[in-house]
């Protein structure tokens, strides 16, 4: 990134951290957590210890760094490193991002580029460049409200699988906007702090249905009261509409005694697979397997937008290109070059799309927002 | 020698022999009851005197399954509920519907168990599984104390101290020295393996790498611990680098050098387990070579799925399909707007 427009990084975030780091809580058993940060074009700074949320704001208002993490896990010495940390125990966290999704608007709104011609279009990243048939080719994905629309679905559905399949109080996962595209769902004290990494991974691989067999379905007839999967698959085979193959009849009762004794296993599996499709959550399975993680922190700014990581009191209210914008008061605005973008939405202004390299004035959080995903800079006549 | 103090040792030499043979040891109470109890001890002693690590891990499983087959004919469902509460410390529910499994276990201490199991039923994707409890039959129960005793036996052989043999014990462990099975493949022993018979999801990441296309940082992960694995070194696996897209030799020989406990946490990262590839998308499993092996080191299977029913899947093996594409971490913690192609 050129100096001016990661001049113009630096600013803001120092001036969010200055004006708003009282917002930024401690964890719980706070003195027992890695935490971590980095500077812009710095490396990551890991394996630090606050005991006091004080002496950590204080840190942030000084460096105004890129990104800002706490570990879920907590550590007997979390300064060590980490064969020597001591595990302790780790609250569950589930990420769900709104590119792991492939919705149909990832069409229209992300961008690929060809590191051999140049060549930069909007669209799904090629196999390899139409122009020079080359295939180092990159993309940038950009999330736009229905992504995250979608991604709140996926949420619910998580929200769902933790009260009813594994007891989790509704009121001990909290819900968080990533500060990018996603959202974090973490959770308080639960029975399943203690348990490992492999442990975790049959938690995330339960989710999105890995490793599930068709077979188990078949065994007795479904109830869509069953527990778990069953009673998902069930009351997704109730609800297929009328003359939804393979089955002859709309009436659930029968259906299920279809799918028992009259269907082949070839149209089980595939029903199964369809109600898994639906029924799964797309989340990141590595991070919820993962115990030596650090995550970014609830109040603090995303490097790749410039947006808050925020807990969502309200989930389907929340609009992050609203209520994620961290200075949003800021009146003043700037001079930008833009390189290619899709329709933008930011604190109520539309800005975009942006098809090749365009010089002109926006608000500061945008500039921002465009600088961080890597699609503007500051203009070399204002910044020279 | 007294006949009976013979009788003893040699059921003791015996039960080693019949886990050597056939993996489980047989129930001879009926027989002589005395001589049954007083001959596990001595086996104790006699495999922890052969020294063999692996013996010691066969002989352990063989008695766990020998008490799983005593087990298996209790009538009297209270005698497991019994040995969860008093033996495990884990207290068991009742399930209501007597359409589901009978007992519900808490799903931390089911998932603890089962996650070394390696059938898909096991796996609790494909159990029910209702506010924080699964569903549990008998058998089910019956196979969880199994796995405990063997991890009780492998303490209690942990903590036999070896006494000097009399001659005539010596000649015993001589014995089953020599007649014991070889060591199985572990995750650390090098091997030499022809690229052609590397497994499916270390060819799979080294044909992306092949084609130039970018290696999900798991699949490089898995290419590296496993060529280190079978013998190859830091400069070989680097050689085959320079066709990723985002090459950058000084990291990546940063990275490779890493997981062979050269620098950094100086700790030597074994190659990833099947269950590990599969979480994190990087399983291509070959039906028939990959068969019941839990590590890419095992492949080929030894084992051939003669009584699999021709579509794998309905009992267990196919996995639904609702995979997806190996996905980089590194792509959603970028630092910056453009991320490599994956």
């Amino acid at each position: 990134m050129d100096e001016s427009s990661l001049a113009l990084l630096r600013r803001y975030f120092k001036e969010y951290y200055f004006k708003h780091s009282g917002r930024i809580g401690a964890p719980p058993h706070m003195e027992s957590r890695e935490f971590g940060y980095f500077p812009f074009n710095g490396a990551m700074i890991r394996h630090q210890s606050f005991s006091d949320i004080g002496t950590f704001r204080a840190l942030l208002v000084k460096e105004g760094p890129a990104g800002v993490y706490c570990s879920n896990s907590q550590y007997e010495q979390p300064t060590e490193e980490m064969q020597k940390k001591g595990w302790l125990r780790a609250e569950l966290i589930f990420d769900i991002d709104a590119d792991a999704l492939k919705l149909p608007c990832k069409n229209d709104h992300d961008v690929w580029f060809c590191k051999q011609c140049g060549r930069k279009e909007f669209g799904l990243r090629p196999e390899s460049c139409p122009a020079c048939k080359g295939t180092r080719i990159l993309e940038m994905t950009w999330a736009c409200p229905l992504c995250i629309e979608g991604t709140k679905k996926e949420v619910l559905k998580l929200l769902d699988f933790l009260e009813t399949d594994f007891g989790i109080p509704r009121s001990l996962a909290s819900v968080y906007f990533s500060g990018n595209a996603g959202f974090h769902i973490e959770l308080g004290e639960t029975q399943y702090d203690e348990l490992d990494q492999h442990v975790r991974a049959e938690i995330s691989d339960y989710l999105t249905a890995r490793g599930m067999v068709a077979g188990a379905f078949e065994n007795f007839k479904l109830s869509t009261n069953d527990p778990g999967w069953r009673g998902r698959v069930a009351r997704y085979i109730r609800d297929l509409p009328p003359g939804s193959k393979p089955f002859k009849t709309a009436e659930f009762e029968k259906r299920a005694s279809e799918l028992v004794n009259d269907l082949d296993s070839d149209d089980v599996e595939h029903l199964v697979a369809s109600a898994v499709l639906a029924n799964s959550v797309k989340l990141d399975s590595m991070v919820t397997a993962d115990i030596h993680r650090v995550f970014r922190m609830p109040e603090t700014l995303n490097n790749k937008t410039g947006l808050v990581k925020r807990k969502c009191e309200d989930l389907m209210r929340f609009d992050p290109f609203i209520d994620a914008v961290a200075l949003p008061e800021e009146d003043e605005e700037t001079l930008l070059s833009v390189d290619i973008c899709p329709k933008v939405s930011l604190g109520g202004r539309s800005f975009g799309p942006i098809k090749s390299t365009e010089v002109t004035k926006v608000p500061l959080y945008l500039a921002v927002y465009l600088i961080a995903r890597g699609a503007a800079k500051i203009p070399a006549k204002v910044a020279g | 020698m007294s006949p009976d103090y013979k009788k003893v040792i040699d059921r003791a030499e015996d039960r080693i022999l019949e886990a050597f043979r056939s993996g489980k040891v047989s129930d001879k109470s009926s027989e002589n009851r005395e001589i049954e109890i007083m001959s596990f001890p001595v086996s104790l002693m006699l495999v922890k005197s052969t020294k063999l690590d692996h013996i010691m891990e066969r002989y352990a499983l063989a008695e766990a399954i020998r008490v799983e087959g005593i087990l298996k004919q209790e009538k009297n469902d209270h005698v497991i509920e019994d040995i969860f509460t008093n033996f495990l410390g884990i207290k068991l529910e009742r399930s209501a519907d007597p359409r589901y499994p009978r007992f519900k276990i808490s799903l931390q201490d089911y998932v603890k168990r089962a996650v070394h199991f390696h059938k898909p039923e096991w796996k609790l994707v494909n159990r029910l599984v209702q506010g924080g409890k699964v569903f549990v039959t008998q058998q089910d129960l019956i196979r969880l104390i199994r796995e405990e005793i063997h991890e009780i036996i492998l303490l209690r052989l942990g903590r036999v101290n070896i006494p000097k043999l009399t001659a005539n014990l010596d000649e015993v462990v001589k014995r089953l020295v020599a007649s014991a099975p070889p060591p199985p493949r572990s995750a650390y022993t090098i091997i030499n393996v022809r690229p052609e018979d590397y497994p499916p999801c270390v060819r799979a990441a080294l044909d992306l790498l092949e084609k130039g296309q970018n290696v999900p940082h798991f699949g490089r992960f898995l290419m590296a611990t496993y060529l280190l694995a079978v013998g190859k070194t830091v400069d070989d696996i680097m050689a085959l680098f320079p066709k990723a897209p985002d090459f950058k030799a000084s990291i990546t020989k940063y990275q490779v050098e890493h997981i062979a406990g050269i620098k950094g946490g100086k700790t030597r990262y074994s190659v990833p387990s099947c269950k590990t590839l599969q979480t994190n998308s990087f399983c291509f499993k070959d039906p028939i070579k990959c068969y019941e092996i839990s590590t890419p080191l095992q492949y080929p299977s030894r084992k051939k799925p003669e009584d699999e029913p021709s579509k794998v899947g309905r009992k267990g093996g196919k996995r639904s399909e609702n995979r997806s594409k190996p996905k980089s971490r590194e792509s959603s913690e970028e630092r910056r707007g453009w991320t490599k192609a994956r």
